[in-house]
Formats: C-alpha cells, sequence, structure tokens
C-alpha cells in the first residue's frame, strides 16, 4: 500500500455504528474473530443486542492507564475516499470483549491515540499482535 | 368459453346474431380450425418456424395471430389465441352459428341485446381486476446517448374500467349491431383497452413536459410545447391508427419488416395485461404477433399526406405558442394527432417498440401471470426484479433530526421510528451490515442543503421499509443531516454543495454489482415518485453514470483488477473488452501490444497525464496509480479525491473514465465488469 500522509489529525470518537443501530458508551461488543489480510487487520464485533456480526478493521492498540483502548475503524470499502481519517476508540476488557467508553475517558487518552496513528502500519499491527498473539492470514 | 353453452341464450345468443358471412368464416377460422392445426414443412414455416400452422381445409396461421385463407388471400385475427383452444368441441363460434342459422330478431332488439350485452348484461366479465404500473420510457428520449431514457410510470387498473367502458361504448356506435359477435365485441374491448392505455401514456408525457416548461418565460414556453405537441400528437395518433387498424381489421402487413419492434411493445403490454384479464391480453398478442409491423407499410404515404397534415395543425400550434396553456397544449397535441397521426405511423411505431424493448424488464417483474404459463426459468435475477413488484411510497411528513453542530450524534425520527447516528470523518454513518465487495457504488446527489433535506426525508425512511432497499443495501452514509435543517453541520462533514464529495448525498453500499444497479433502479423510481427528480443532471466533477427518471441516482465505479508494472508499479487494468476495442482502433493485431508512440496517442486522445498508461507485467493494459490503494482481496482502489481532473493530465478514476468513454464504454457497464472468481 501506498503510506498516507503521517501528519494528518485523525478524528476520534468514542461510538460504534454497527449493524442497524449506533453503539454508545456502556454498551459491550464481542470480539468473534481477527485476522490479517494483507496489510490489513481484522476482527469480527458482534451485538448481541441485535445479533449481528460486522468486520471491521482493527487500527491500533493504544495501552493507558493500565488500559488497553482499540481503535477500530470501518472496512476499506466504506473508508477508503473519506475527507478525514478516524477511528472509533473503545476498551478491550479482554481479548473477547469491548467495553463502549465515554467522552471523557476518551478525551484522557486522545492524545495517545492521535500519536499511534501517525507510526507506521506494520508497528501498529505489531501492537495489535501483543494483545492479541498471532493473527492467523486470512486464505 | 368452451365448454358447450346452450343454456346461456340470453345476453349471449343475441349478440352473436347477424348476417353471418363475415362472422362465420372468421370463427371457422379461429377456434375450430386452432384445435386441427398441425406444423408442416414449407416455405412460410420455415419462415415462421414454430409460429406457423396449417389447417385441414387450406387455411394457415401465417403469424401466432393470423390465419390466411389460402385460397383467397384473406387474412383473419386469430381469436382462439385468446380463448381455451383445446379440442373440447363447442365453443362460442357454435353458439354463434347456431344463432345465426335461426336469424329470428329484429333490428332493434339487436341493438339493445348487443348494448345490454356489452354492460350489465353481459355474462363476461372485462373489467380489470387489479392495479399495475407500467413503465414505458418517453420514446422521445431513446437513443439520445448513453443516458437511459426517461421512465414514465403509467398507472393501470380498476380505475380505469369506467374510461374503458366510455371507449367501448363509443366504438359500438360506429358499428352496425347486426353484425357484431362475440368476436367483435372482445375487439371493442381492446380497441378500447388500448385506447385508454395510449391516452395515459399521452398525458403522463404531457404531464412531465409541462413540469419542464416552468421555468421558462411565456414565449419560450409556447415554442417549446408546439413542438412537443406536434412530436407527440403525431407519434401518438399513429400509434393508436395503427393498434385500430391491427386489433379492428386484423391487417398485419408484413411481418417480416417490423415484427421486432412490434414483439417488443406486445411484449411488454403482455407481461403488463397477463395479470389483468384476458381481454388485455388478446389486445397484448395481437400487437406482439406484429401490429406494429403494420407501420412499415404506411411508410410510403407520409410525403403528401404528411406535409397536409402539418398545414391542417398550424392553427392549434399557433395558439398554443401564442397563449401556452395546458388547455391548448392538449388541444394542440389532439388536433396533432388527427392530422399528422395516421401517416408518420412508422415513426411512432419504432418509438414505441424501441421504449418497449426498454421497459420489458421493468413490465416482467410488475406481474406475475396467472393463466398463463411461465415461460421463463424463474432465475435469481427475476426475483430480484420481482421484489420491485410496487412502489409503496412511505410518506413521513414528520421527519425530523435532532443535534447539535459541533456533536457527532444525530437523532432521526420518522414515523414510529427513532434512530441515532454519528457524524464521523466527514460522513452521516448510517446502518453497516456487511462488508461491501462491489465494485460499485450507489450515489444520490443533491445540490444544497435545502435539496439534501428534502432528499434525506424521502430516502433515510424508505431505507427502512421498502423492501428492496432492505434487501440489497449493505451500508450507506450521508451528509450531515443537520445541514437539511439548519444549513449548518458538524465541522468536518463535507458540504453539500452540489460538487466533487460535496455532491454525494448518499452513498450506498452493496454486496455486489448486481444488487448495487438494482438498488440504483430502485431509488430513482423512490426519487421520481416523491417528486425529486431534477431538471437537469447535475455537473458535480465526479465520475459516476447518473441515468433513469430523477437524473439523481447514479453508479460510480471505484474498483479494478490490479495490475503491476514492470517496476512493480501498481495500478488497475484496463478492462479486456476496452483494451480489445482500443488495440482494433489502433490497427493492432492479437497478441501485439500498442507500441510506446501510440500509448502516447492514446494518452493524449483521453486527457490522461503522460507516461500513466503501460503495459502490467502480464501483458495487460494498465493505468499506474500513484494515489490508489490494494484494496487486499478485491481489486486496486482507484480514488476519485485527490485525483487530477484536468483534461490532458487525468489521474486516477477521472482518467480512467475518460479513457473508457472515449472508447464508447461505461466502466460501470456489466459489459466490462470483470467476472468475479468464485
Amino acid at each position: 500500500m501506498i503510506e498516507q500522509d503521517k501528519s494528518e489529525t485523525y478524528e476520534l470518537i468514542e461510538a460504534v455504528m454497527i449493524g442497524r443501530r449506533l453503539a454508545e458508551t456502556g454498551d459491550d461488543l464481542a470480539i468473534s474473530d481477527t485476522w490479517l489480510d494483507g496489510d490489513y487487520a481484522f476482527c469480527t464485533l458482534t451485538d448481541k443486542t441485535q445479533n449481528i456480526s460486522v468486520k471491521f478493521e482493527m487500527c491500533a492498540v493504544v495501552s493507558c492507564h493500565g488500559q488497553n483502548y482499540l481503535l477500530i475503524d470501518f472496512t476499506p470499502d466504506r473508508t477508503i475516499d473519506d475527507p478525514i481519517k478516524g477511528c472509533m476508540v473503545t476498551k478491550l476488557a479482554s481479548a473477547e470483549t469491548l467495553n463502549l467508553i465515554t467522552r471523557q475517558e476518551l478525551k484522557t487518552i486522545e492524545q495517545q491515540c492521535q500519536e499511534i496513528m501517525q507510526t507506521a502500519k506494520s508497528q501498529r499491527i505489531g501492537g495489535i499482535r501483543k494483545v492479541f498473539g498471532t493473527l492467523r492470514t486470512q486464505d | 368459453m368452451t365448454a358447450p353453452n346452450h343454456q346461456n341464450k340470453t345476453g349471449d345468443a343475441k349478440q352473436k346474431e347477424g348476417d353471418g358471412v363475415s362472422d362465420r368464416k372468421l370463427e371457422q377460422h379461429t377456434t375450430q380450425k386452432t384445435a386441427d392445426e398441425s406444423i408442416v414443412d414449407a416455405p412460410m414455416a420455415k419462415k415462421y418456424q414454430e409460429n406457423f400452422r396449417s389447417f385441414s381445409d387450406g387455411t394457415k396461421a401465417i403469424s401466432p395471430l393470423v390465419l390466411e385463407d389460402s385460397k383467397t388471400g384473406q387474412r383473419f385475427y386469430d381469436g382462439a389465441q385468446n380463448k381455451n383452444t383445446s379440442n373440447s368441441g363447442h365453443s362460442d363460434s357454435h353458439d354463434l352459428k347456431d344463432t345465426i342459422d335461426k336469424g329470428q330478431k329484429n333490428s332493434s332488439d339487436k341493438i339493445h341485446a348487443t348494448r345490454d350485452a356489452t354492460t350489465d348484461g353481459d355474462k363476461q366479465d372485462y373489467s380489470l381486476k387489479q392495479s399495475f404500473t407500467a413503465y414505458l420510457p418517453d420514446y422521445k428520449t431513446i437513443g439520445l446517448g448513453p443516458a437511459a431514457p426517461r421512465i414514465m410510470s403509467i398507472e393501470f387498473g380498476p380505475s380505469d374500467n369506467a374510461a374503458i367502458e366510455t371507449h367501448f361504448k363509443k366504438n359500438l356506435k360506429t358499428r352496425n349491431p347486426e353484425t357484431l359477435s362475440d368476436f367483435d365485441k372482445q375487439k371493442l374491448h381492446n380497441l378500447a383497452i388500448c385506447d385508454v392505455l395510449i391516452d395515459k401514456y399521452q398525458q403522463a408525457m404531457s404531464k412531465q413536459e409541462l413540469h419542464d416548461t416552468q421555468s421558462l418565460p411565456k414565449q419560450v414556453k409556447g415554442l417549446f410545447l408546439a413542438g412537443q405537441a406536434l412530436e407527440d400528437g403525431a407519434a401518438l395518433g399513429a400509434t393508436r391508427a395503427v393498434l385500430h387498424k391491427c386489433i379492428d381489421e386484423g391487417a398485419l402487413g408484413d411481418l417480416a419488416s417490423g415484427t421486432a419492434i412490434g414483439m417488443a411493445f406486445g411484449q411488454i403490454v403482455a407481461k403488463l395485461a397477463s395479470n389483468a384479464h384476458p381481454i388485455t391480453r388478446t389486445a397484448a398478442l395481437v400487437l406482439q404477433g406484429g401490429g406494429l409491423a403494420l407501420a412499415i407499410k404506411q411508410f410510403g404515404d407520409i410525403g403528401h399526406e404528411g406535409v397536409n397534415g402539418f398545414l391542417n395543425s398550424v392553427p392549434a400550434l399557433q395558439k398554443l405558442i401564442e397563449n401556452p396553456t395546458e388547455q391548448n397544449f392538449l388541444h394542440a397535441k389532439d388536433d396533432v394527432e388527427k392530422e399528422l397521426g395516421p401517416p408518420l405511423a412508422d415513426a411512432a411505431l419504432t418509438g414505441l417498440g424501441m421504449a418497449a424493448a426498454h421497459g420489458i424488464e421493468k413490465a416482467a417483474s410488475k406481474t406475475k401471470p396467472s393463466s398463463q404459463p411461465e415461460s421463463e426459468p424463474k432465475s435469481d435475477k427475476v426475483q430480484h426484479t420481482e421484489q420491485t413488484d410496487r412502489i409503496k411510497i412511505h410518506e413521513y411528513p414528520d421527519f425530523s433530526v435532532e443535534g447539535d453542530s459541533n456533536d457527532i450524534i444525530r437523532t432521526l425520527k420518522f414515523g414510529d421510528i427513532q434512530k441515532k447516528f454519528a457524524v464521523f470523518k466527514g460522513w452521516c454513518h448510517g446502518d453497516f451490515t456487511k462488508e461491501s465487495t462491489s465494485p460499485i457504488k450507489v450515489h444520490i446527489l443533491t445540490k444544497s442543503a435545502q435539496d439534501l433535506g428534502r432528499v434525506q426525508a424521502a430516502i433515510i425512511p424508505e431505507i427502512y421499509k421498502d423492501q428492496v432497499l432492505k434487501n440489497h443495501i449493505t451500508g450507506w452514509k450521508t451528509i450531515d443531516p443537520l445541514y437539511g435543517t439548519k444549513n449548518e453541520g458538524h465541522p468536518n462533514a463535507v458540504a453539500p454543495t452540489g460538487l466533487d464529495q460535496g455532491a454525494k448525498g448518499f452513498t450506498i453500499y452493496t454486496e455486489n454489482a448486481e444488487s448495487a444497479v438494482i438498488v440504483q433502479k430502485r431509488l430513482d423510481e423512490i426519487c421520481h415518485h416523491k417528486g425529486l427528480g431534477l431538471e437537469a443532471q447535475l455537473k458535480t466533477g465526479n465520475c459516476e453514470t447518473v441515468g433513469g427518471l430523477s437524473k439523481r441516482v447514479g453508479l460510480s465505479r471505484d474498483t479494478f483488477e490490479k495490475v503491476l508494472d514492470a517496476s512493480r508499479h501498481p495500478g488497475s487494468s484496463i478492462d479486456g473488452a476496452v483494451t480489445n476495442r482500443i488495440e482494433k482502433a489502433f490497427g493492432i493485431g492479437p497478441g501485439k501490444r500498442l507500441s510506446p508512440e501510440q500509448i502516447h496517442i492514446l494518452e493524449k486522445q483521453s486527457g490522461i497525464e503522460h507516461g500513466l498508461l503501460t503495459y502490467s507485467d502480464a501483458g495487460k493494459l494498465m493505468l499506474k496509480s500513484n494515489k490508489g490503494m490494494d484494496y487486499y482481496n478485491h481489486g486496486w482502489y482507484s480514488p476519485e479525491s485527490g485525483a487530477v481532473k484536468t483534461f490532458g493530465h487525468l489521474t486516477e478514476r477521472p482518467a480512467l473514465y475518460a479513457l473508457y468513454h472515449k472508447y464508447g464504454f461505461d466502466p460501470c457497464d456489466a459489459a466490462v465488469l470483470p467476472v468475479k472468481k468464485g
């Protein structure tokens, strides 16, 4: 892939549009699968409230205040031409569960998120591997 | 209708009385002969293949609908086609023959009985039982370029029964009731149905044309309407004249010269009619049999008759130019129809035939034949289109948007639905149920904040209600809806400017290209039905193909096959069909490549930045990319934003679109889209 401009500021939000609803503060999403496909790391998030599983790109993991946060984005088919880059910031309760955080909590880790998103993709995927272990490669 | 019917001697018997000669002959050439048919090996049979039939008395069928007496050469409409032609023996013709032989009633009784039989006293029910929508393209927009023709939807159903009956009675008055058979009565009904259908087609065009003139100054409006009146009046009048001739006189002319056109129109009407009732179907079958082909015969008559017809129409046109009112418009059309219609039949037929051909797919989706066997296997595609059966528009005047421009959350309310969305990375993101692997996306264009508000209020509720959209859309995003209500949006949001990204009111994702096409058509229908059609296509500066009724819904291709050049630089492969045409244009034979000089010429012709076109390491013509993205397993994403859009320096998607268009292709065309593996 052709690398993007590294000085870009990322838009960070605490909500996740999944399936037919907007998951917000206090909601949990299950991580049901993780893998690598080319330059991308992906996960499948499952929203039990609507019994739906959707594929997201895993952008990075940020460790802050003793917590791991997973930064995700829609799949490239939806994001590739976006005028602004950004991530949805979630908290990793475990390797299988995500918590949706408050806006205040997001503000406390915003700087770290911006910094990690300026790093090379390979480095970010390395950080993801630290949390999720070896990611299988998509056939 | 085929069972012995001696007990029904009241209405039916009376109406079948007459002098009998033509009727008897007609009937002999219909039901009885059809039951006795056999295929023979003859030149005519070879020419018309399965449509050819002959009968033991020397009558032969020259089309599915026309019989010809081999001795006299006289041709007859084969009414048996719309009856049950099984070998059940008795039919109406026997009753008719018996009644004629008896010949007992006087004329006044017959008139009275006939009229009763056509209305309350009739045992047959000719009324339309259910509604359907005919999608007939405006014949004037056919063949004007790559864009799809303007489609007009014409509702046809029980509400038209009164008009059909009125036409029927009017036709009845022109006939001698003494010679009116059951078959004749059917023909009159067919005429009435055709008349109403054409009237409604005419009305739909008038409505659209009047709408088109809203912003024109009065003088220009008059001239514009006069031109429309002349064209429509002549075309529709001609069509009406030919249909009457086909149905009423059974004169089908030279089937070889215009059957395709007739078939096209006939097919659409047949599809429409098949779910209505047998009489409508008869009309359709007549058309299908080659009715419109008759126009070809009239070609030589156009000359002086056309001139005279035009001169006779001038006063009405002049009046319309001076005073362009709706009434004068309709009056002018009427005058032109009477004066110019029949001599100009062929032009009208060509137009309608072509229009019908474009509309067949949609028409086929409208109805499911209730009394005819399915002739086509039900593919997935057909099932998809059948879901587009009816346009059920959900109106939500209470559509509202809540949110603060500095916040990301938007709460939309419509009907009993309340949904939250987030404005993120410039867009308000809607549902996201599945990854899209389609190389093409659907865009709904918008030109301003106010326009965006109207489109969102119309479309967002449909995404949650319309079954076709629900079945095929896997995700969507739109411009921040606050723009539509407060004329301001999130600071990071794309603004609805009508240009570039700001023209993309909605971007809609589907799982595959076929679904994208289905969604595009459906959204176009919805936009049109909700009055969201644009007067002219927006010049957005984007690469997209906008067609259909509303001029608002388009398709855009962003993904192409990924290839690498000799130095491993990535880019988009030019689809095979396009490459073949390019190489052919340069006189390049199979297995050979364009020279560097020829590639440079190609770049100059297409306005592409020098040095971007080359051959891949696998020998495919390609466009090198500097901004694109390896779209993992889906190909090479060729971006639009950030691409150079200046002719001579085009890059990325605009370059690909320019090249494809230069050689007569649309990147979204199924003819060029690569077949998906697996």
